[in-house]
């Protein structure tokens, strides 16, 4: 295969990864490349998505029979491996033209998880070592490695990561039978204290080796097995508490292997359910919700037209109105339409005057959605909704921006 | 009352620059001189209004543009310059009076002033050094180089602001180890990186024509790699899509089609 026709199968068999993130890390190379703290998109592909890192696999050939994945043994692909040359010349090339950040390179199991991951290491301390490479590179660890291995990696990546792949330890056993919750778990903790110890470290001392200074990530899939949205939340609550984990994707199972009865069936990947989760999970890292705020046995799934803030929102609408020129930063932040930035502009601003409707406007608030759950100068409390059932149903009616074709989805 | 508020004794100053960011930043220090007198600020580029004549011409001069930066720095914060020169690179309609407003509050009201969101004044500078700053970031990942036969790469395009310099300081400790030209085709101003010093082309001449290229480039052309590193980076950006995720617009509204031109991915003749 040309080196061409390899990149076409190898990044074929890499997209399916949802972590594009470069951020994190302020590295500087000895000779080329350094990293932002605030990531760096380099371009955006027909779906939407954004390049950052050359995302690829260092082989898709594959001992595993993962139900979900399209790069499983019993699939009749085109098989291919890039040789560790192969990857840092492929890297620099790109990097020297601004076309990357750096690299993210995942592989699928060849053989014996240490020499999968030997070799994955190898890349990433040719590409520091021996190129004097500051760009970004983020390891996707492979279960049942070496935590020897991953202590290197740590020390030559700037962000390592375990998938968790799927959202209980029943479904893991069910659809991909040779991975076992240990072998991701294990090294997910070991990631998480290490890197907890080394930013200690570095507080102490700012010329201690940084270990993965981007943090360390996961992934999951959403729709190939039964579970829950308040299952799937409150793992990543877990997640985000237990092994300081900088983020956590979800990624919308795509039906590539039909032919599969164990898997859920669906037409479609669950976009929609997928957005959702995000923005739940945004609820929980950046506004303080926690998962048992959001969701309950009771109500076990976000729901389809709201978002997971506007149904807080309408479930405890006995808390508003809020008035933005006296309630707290926390408080505010609740407010549906009012996101982190508006809410520190509101903090700041009322400092300097009272704040009315049209101010919040010009300060970034999405009025249309905040005007039912607050009070602010020149506003009589007598215009807001009188009752839950009133404000869900006009956001509602205002949520013109639902797909109808996902509404339909049997999620 | 505004402190640029017109008074019934002293007559309307005009003052006319030469429409630089020095030019612009010296009629605004001008003005700054009189508290309480309307200002009408012209300059070559722009419609004078009925009536009005081309009124006193201030100098572009570096050394006085540095000394009101510096006193502004004094008596605010060296946050509050950045933004305003974030601003001024927009060169937006009416910034010589948004700019003289925003420095008669930061001056009476100190460092704070970039927190009053609600000020219509500081609105308007952070509005603009907001557009600024988010093409300079767009651009840190949309600049394409390709590599020539001499060993140096090229950069081409064209920003709706002219931001080559910040540009030209992110990828001095990016890609130190090369050398390269940054040049913008729109303004016809370039900055080259020779692995030791960074330079500034002034603007002159028309780029696109092949003036300050043809003098910047020296009759050099692509490297012989070029073409395979493009196609290679052209299959990625293909592959690595998901069929059913197919979502244009959104792909369009991050990457607005305006900076399509000089990306290789979006000029890919094989799709």
């Amino acid at each position: 295969m040309t080196i061409d026709e390899k990149l076409a199968v190898l990044t074929d068999a890499a997209k399916y990864d949802a972590s594009c993130a470069s951020s994190g890390s302020n590295r500087k190379g000895t000779r080329t490349g350094s990293t932002s703290v605030s990531g760096i998109c380099h371009s955006w592909s027909s779906d939407g998505r954004c390049i950052s890192l050359l995302k690829i696999l260092l082989s898709n050939v594959c001992l595993y029979d993962c139900a979900y994945c399209i790069n499983r043994r019993s699939n009749d692909l085109p098989r291919t491996s890039f040789s560790v040359p192969e990857v840092v010349s492929l890297t620099m090339d790109f990097y020297r033209r601004n076309y990357i950040e750096g690299l993210f390179l995942s592989s699928a199991v060849f053989g014996p998880p240490d020499r999968v991951m030997e070799q994955m290491v190898t890349i990433a301390r040719r590409l520091r070592q021996e190129e004097g490479f500051g760009g970004y590179i983020h390891l996707k660890a492979i279960p049942g490695a070496s935590l020897e291995l991953m202590r290197q990696a740590g020390l030559f990546a700037d962000r390592v990561s375990v998938n968790i792949e799927l959202p209980s330890e029943a479904s893991l056993q069910q659809l991909a039978p040779e991975k076992t919750k240990a072998d991701i778990i294990t090294p997910m903790a070991f990631l998480g204290n290490s890197i907890r110890d080394n930013r200690a470290e570095r507080r102490q001392n700012r010329r201690a080796p940084a270990f993965a200074p981007g943090g360390h990530s996961t992934q999951l899939i959403v729709g190939a097995s039964p579970e829950s949205d308040f299952q799937i939340v409150r793992l990543g609550e877990s997640l985000y508490q237990r092994f300081a984990l900088n983020r956590v994707y979800y990624s919308a199972f795509i039906p590539v292997n039909r032919y599969d009865s164990r898997l859920q069936q669906v037409e479609m990947p669950p976009l929609l359910r997928e957005h959702r989760l995000y923005q739940a999970d945004w609820l929980l890292r950046n506004y303080g919700y926690r998962a048992d705020e959001l969701l309950s046995e009771q109500q076990p799934d976000l729901d389809v037209i709201l978002d997971p803030k506007a149904m807080w929102a309408v479930r405890n609408f006995h808390v508003f109105p809020m008035d933005v020129n006296r309630a707290d930063y926390a408080s505010i932040l609740r407010v549906p339409g009012i996101g982190v930035t508006s809410a520190r502009r509101i903090v700041s601003a009322r400092r300097f005057q009272a704040l009315t409707l049209e101010d919040l406007a010009k300060l970034g608030v999405v009025l249309k959605r905040a005007r039912y759950f607050i009070v602010a100068a020149g506003r009589l409390i007598d215009r807001l909704p009188s009752s839950a059932e009133h404000v869900r149903r006009i956001l509602e009616k205002e949520e013109k921006t639902v797909h109808a074709e996902q509404l339909t989805l049997p999620f | 009352m505004p402190s640029n508020s017109p008074s019934r004794s002293e007559p309307l100053l005009e003052l006319c620059h030469d429409g630089s960011a020095t030019g612009c930043l010296c009629a605004v220090a001008e003005a700054y001189k009189h508290p309480g007198r309307k200002v009408l600020f012209t300059c070559p580029d722009r419609d004078l209004p009925l009536f009005a004549d081309a009124g006193f011409s201030v100098a572009s001069d570096p050394a006085r543009a540095e000394r009101f930066l510096n006193y502004l720095t004094e008596r605010s914060s060296s946050d509050v310059v950045h933004t305003l020169l974030r601003a001024l690179t927009a060169m937006p309609e009416a910034i010589e009076a948004g700019l003289l407003a925003y420095a008669r509050k930061a001056v009476l009201q100190g460092a704070c002033i970039v927190q009053a969101h609600a000020d219509p004044d500081v609105r308007f500078v952070h509005r603009w050094a907001r557009r600024v700053s988010l093409e300079i970031h767009r651009f840190k990942g949309l600049l394409r180089f390709q590599e020539l036969k001499s060993g140096r790469f090229l950069a081409l395009f064209e920003p709706d602001y002219d931001i080559t310099l910040p540009l030209a300081f992110h990828f001095r400790l990016r890609l130190a180890s090369q050398r390269w030209i940054i040049l913008d085709g729109r303004r016809h101003c370039a900055a080259t990186w020779n692995g030791l010093r960074l330079n500034a082309e002034a603007p002159g001449g028309d780029l696109l024509q092949g003036d300050l290229l043809e003098r910047c480039l020296a009759g050099d052309e692509p490297s012989a790699d070029e073409a395979r590193s493009r196609a290679l980076w052209q299959t990625f950006h293909r592959t690595v899509a998901i069929e059913t995720r197919t979502n244009p617009d959104l792909q369009r509204q991050c990457m607005p089609a305006r900076y399509w031109k000089h990306l290789p991915e979006m000029n890919d003749s094989s799709e």
